[in-house]
């Protein structure tokens, strides 16, 4: 029976030398305001939860904060309530493609790293992203050479060569309970506001969810109270260059493309797809496997 | 060797609604007022009570561009196009959206053996005082150290 190697770019990696040393630590009484005031600080989705320098007893991410904005729960509830385990961990030495099997099969974008029992950091997606793109652009065993990039037209890709075409949308009169209904059926990280004629007018993500709940906004107010606008966007000719360059200045990770004559929402392109064509993964590296 | 003789009992505070910007501002005004780099400050609330603190290190974090790390891979991008986006925050958000709010404090009679245990487990730089519900002044942690190296070796 022939023995089958899987190959990927990040063999050899390991999670120790990827990961941050950042952990954003939540004691377990910490109100949800506070909670909210972290991740914003540390731009972050998920906080641990644990007693100073304790064990870990849990994780608190934006998800379980919409679930309580969703389930009417006081802004005073504690984080040690709504936090949800097993707190998902990799070993410093593990290989990078074992971490990113782990968040694939999870549906998750954050671990925690543990030593000795102990948290000693975290590895988010965004971090393997960036080593992807460093690592695939110089792989020798791509169909892509090294050579082949600056005669393919890979510097020329266009958005429309990108782009999902599916987008969940919603429009400004919906109430926020829909908004997150969208979210999480979507497994998604925001929803574009459309109005008449599909026509995008702003953008509603888990950060301003978030944001609502704390400042005491009630589920049921609409859309187009919260969201913000503009909706960061391009034409569908528009190169990937272009494209990255716009998420860049904007501080946003997805980009929506919008129809050049009914200026409809028909695709986006997120930072992490961007990336990965830009480098040139192959489909046959395991690598390519990051959503 | 208390908290009270080397603490700061001149001290600069911030407002909850005042941006960054204004609180950059601040720190080098007093900076230049009392001869020191000043990288953080008390924030007070309009009772005036300590509502939180305000560091170097807050508003670094706050300024940072989410995906930096995924960008500064592709060798092609103009890292600087980020200000833009960083002023705008800079602008934008208030100390209150940023301040930290569970402090560690001091009374003005702490001994400086705990006032530096303190700042080593929990690296702080600098400590409010604390007295009846009053701020009475701010420890450095460079003072601190100035004063103890000052007793140990007479330096």
């Amino acid at each position: 029976m022939p023995t089958y190697r899987e190959r990927s770019i990040l063999s050899g990696m390991t999670v120790g030398q990827a990961m941050q040393k950042i952990v954003t630590r939540l004691a377990p009484d910490t109100g949800i305001t506070d909670c909210i005031r972290y991740m914003i600080k540390f731009k972050s989705d998920a906080a641990l939860v644990s007693h100073d320098k304790g064990p870990a007893l849990g994780v608190v991410s934006k998800t379980d904060i919409m679930g309580a904005f969703y389930g009417g729960l006081p802004v005073e509830t504690r984080v040690k309530d709504i936090m949800m385990g097993p707190v998902r961990v990799c070993a410093p030495e593990e290989g990078i493609d074992a971490a990113l099997d782990e968040m694939n099969g999870s549906g998750i974008h954050q671990l925690y790293v543990k030593s000795a029992k102990k948290i000693v950091g975290t590895l988010e997606f965004s971090d393997i992203v960036g080593l992807m793109y460093r690592y695939c652009r110089n792989c020798q065993k791509g169909r892509r050479r090294p050579g082949d990039l600056e005669q393919e037209n890979l510097p020329r890709l266009k958005v429309t060569d990108v782009m999902t075409k599916q987008v969940a949308v919603c429009n400004p009169s919906h109430s926020l309970y829909q908004v997150m209904d969208l979210l999480s059926v979507g497994g998604i990280k925001a929803v574009p506001v459309t109005g008449q004629g599909g026509k995008a007018c702003g953008i509603i993500s888990k950060t301003d969810l978030a944001l609502a709940y704390a400042r005491g906004t009630e589920p049921k107010t609409r859309a187009r109270e919260i969201m913000n606008s503009p909706l960061v966007s391009s034409g569908p000719d528009a190169s990937l260059s272009n494209a990255i360059l716009q998420m860049f200045l904007n501080d946003v990770g997805h980009l929506f493309v919008l129809s050049p004559e009914t200026q409809e929402i028909i695709g986006v392109v997120s930072l992490s797809d961007a990336a990965r064509f830009r480098s040139g993964t192959c489909k046959a590296c395991s690598a390519s496997r990051i959503l | 060797m208390f908290v009270d003789t080397i603490m700061d009992k001149q001290f600069t505070c911030l407002h909850p609604e005042q941006t960054i910007e204004a609180a950059v501002q601040a720190f080098k005004s007093a900076g230049a007022e009392m001869n020191k780099t000043i990288f953080g400050m008390m924030v007070i609330d309009n009772r005036d009570r300590l509502a939180g603190m305000v560091s170097m290190y807050d508003i670094l974090l706050c300024i940072r561009p989410k995906h930096i790390r995924i960008l500064g891979e592709m060798e092609d991008i103009d890292l600087n196009l980020a200000f833009e986006g960083m002023n705008k925050r800079i602008r934008n958000m208030t100390v209150g959206d940023l301040m930290s709010t569970d402090l560690v404090t001091v009374g003005p009679n702490t001994h400086l053996l705990m006032a530096m245990d303190l700042m080593v487990r929990k690296h702080l730089r600098r400590i409010p005082v604390v007295e009846n519900h009053r701020v009475v002044g701010i420890l450095y942690r460079g003072d601190l150290f100035n004063r103890l190296m000052d007793a140990l070796v007479g330096l």
